[in-house]
């Protein structure tokens, strides 16, 4: 009796030992332990649009921050959503979004809202008001969309969307009278950058929003004096994307997940 | 008997089921191209031009001896190479040193990016300096589904040796102090990338 266990138990080790073997991760997968996160778009939806060269830099940055993260893990999709859906999908959580100004959008935006609400509810006061009260709290996308977010989840197995919207990066140069013989690049400034992201959940819909803004001067950044007397407006750009980068991570981390977990 | 019999079907079914090829999976990365994202530099163009090369150079270079992973040129450049040499090779008479697969279909495409290369002079009362900041972001692309697989950046600062730039110009010339420190510049972002990706295989 007890040989016929011992057989069995050989066999299944045998059937098994392979798998253990030739079961070799592919490179370049996901570390992290988090919830599986599949990056929808990051693109720019303000007013003022971002050349295109900038806008790539801070999707690779955004992007290598995700992946980086041990609290989420980033998923390459086995099976690619079409692109025009991804984008109808964030223009579609910008406009619901309570935090949505009309005249701080770019054309496409303005138009993508207008046909979803009609054009008198922007002048409506009442209806702005009752919009400005949800502030903070999480909401739906249109029902044909959330459709659509949860197959996308489905077919690639991802658990949130992730969406950013670049709205601004806007370079101020301070007058100081101590420098006003300084070449342009020698010039204090200020920069300030306004994102806003979107965390959806692939099984519900529900969408968490988040405003990240920072905005620092070159002194403040230049501690060290490693610059001279400022930073120049290319390399204070490059360090405020990095800077953005983690704190909309620390965001989405410590909030938005956290207050889509504890939603029914 | 029994024994060897189970024993016997046991390793059948597992040489059946797992074929051998799969136990050592090799995959190739073809190390492509470089964009140049910077328009506004206070730096000469021939940096721009300059840091392609050794884009490629470094980054070959830093992931040649990782595990499961091989480089490969697949560039017009390289491919004309090896044409070439499988041309030599019959006209010489030894048609078995031919190159078969001279083809080259890499499974990953590493594409660069210079996001950011500029200039900046510190001055203080006893010294002047010049610091360079290059910024390098490099995507890893599946070549089959064509998305994004990984990223990683890079930044490298490079000070213009610590040495004095009033001083020293009027021996070296400035323009060649400024060449060096933004060549360093460009070394050290690419390093850090290719420690980075090492990681991430």
């Amino acid at each position: 009796m007890t040989n016929i266990f011992f057989h069995a138990v050989l066999i299944l080790v045998f059937s098994l030992l392979p798998i253990f073997s030739a079961v070799q991760a592919a490179p370049f997968e996901g570390k992290g332990t988090g919830p599986r996160i599949l990056i929808g778009e990051i693109a720019c939806y303000g007013d003022h649009e971002l050349k295109a060269d900038k806008i790539d830099v801070f999707r690779d940055k955004l992007r290598e921050a995700l992946e980086d993260s041990k609290d989420f893990s980033v998923i390459v999709p086995t099976t690619p959503p079409d692109s025009s859906l991804l984008s109808r999908i964030h223009m579609d959580a910008i406009a619901h979004g309570p935090w949505f100004q009309k005249e701080y959008a770019n054309a496409d935006m303005i138009r993508y809202a207008e046909s979803v609400f009609g054009r008198d509810y922007f002048w409506n006061d009442n209806k702005m008001k009752i919009r400005k009260e949800g502030r903070g709290k999480p909401y739906k996308i249109s029902p044909a969309l959330t459709d659509a977010a949860k197959e996308i989840g489905q077919a690639n197995n991802a658990d949130y969307l992730f969406f950013c919207n670049l709205r601004e990066a806007n370079i101020e140069l301070k007058h100081s009278i101590f420098n006003a013989a300084a070449t342009l690049d020698e010039r204090p400034k200020n920069l300030k950058v306004e994102t806003e992201f979107y965390l959806i959940d692939a099984k519900t819909g529900m969408v968490y929003e988040s405003h990240v803004v920072t905005s620092k001067t070159g002194q403040i950044l230049n501690l060290l004096g490693q610059w001279g007397k400022a930073m120049t407006a290319e390399n204070l750009l490059q360090v405020m994307f990095e800077v953005q980068s983690k704190e909309i991570l620390k965001d989405a981390y410590s909030k938005g997940l956290k207050t889509l977990e504890k939603l029914p | 008997m029994r024994k060897l019999l189970l024993l016997f079907t046991a390793l059948v079914v597992t040489m059946l089921s797992f074929p051998m090829g799969t136990a050592s999976a090799e995959y190739t990365i073809g190390i492509v191209g470089y964009g140049n994202r910077v328009k506004h530099t206070n730096i000469p163009d021939a940096a721009l031009e300059q840091a392609q090369n050794i884009f490629l150079d470094i980054m070959s270079t830093e992931l040649a001896g990782v595990k499961g992973i091989t480089t490969v040129d697949p560039s017009e450049r390289a491919t004309q190479a090896r044409i070439d040499e499988m041309c030599f090779q019959l006209e010489n008479g030894n048609p078995e040193k031919v190159i078969t697969n001279f083809s080259v279909h890499p499974d990953y495409l590493l594409y660069g990016y210079l996001a950011n290369l500029t200039i900046t002079r510190r001055e203080s009362l006893a010294s002047q300096n010049l610091t360079v900041r290059a910024d390098f972001t490099a995507r890893v692309v599946d070549a089959k589904t064509k998305q994004v697989v990984a990223v990683a950046s890079g930044t490298g600062i490079a000070e213009s040796h610590g040495e004095n730039i009033a001083s020293s110009a009027t021996a070296f010339g400035e323009d060649e102090i400024s060449r060096q420190s933004w060549h360093d510049s460009v070394e050290k972002a690419l390093t850090e990338i290719g420690e980075k990706l090492r990681k991430k295989i």
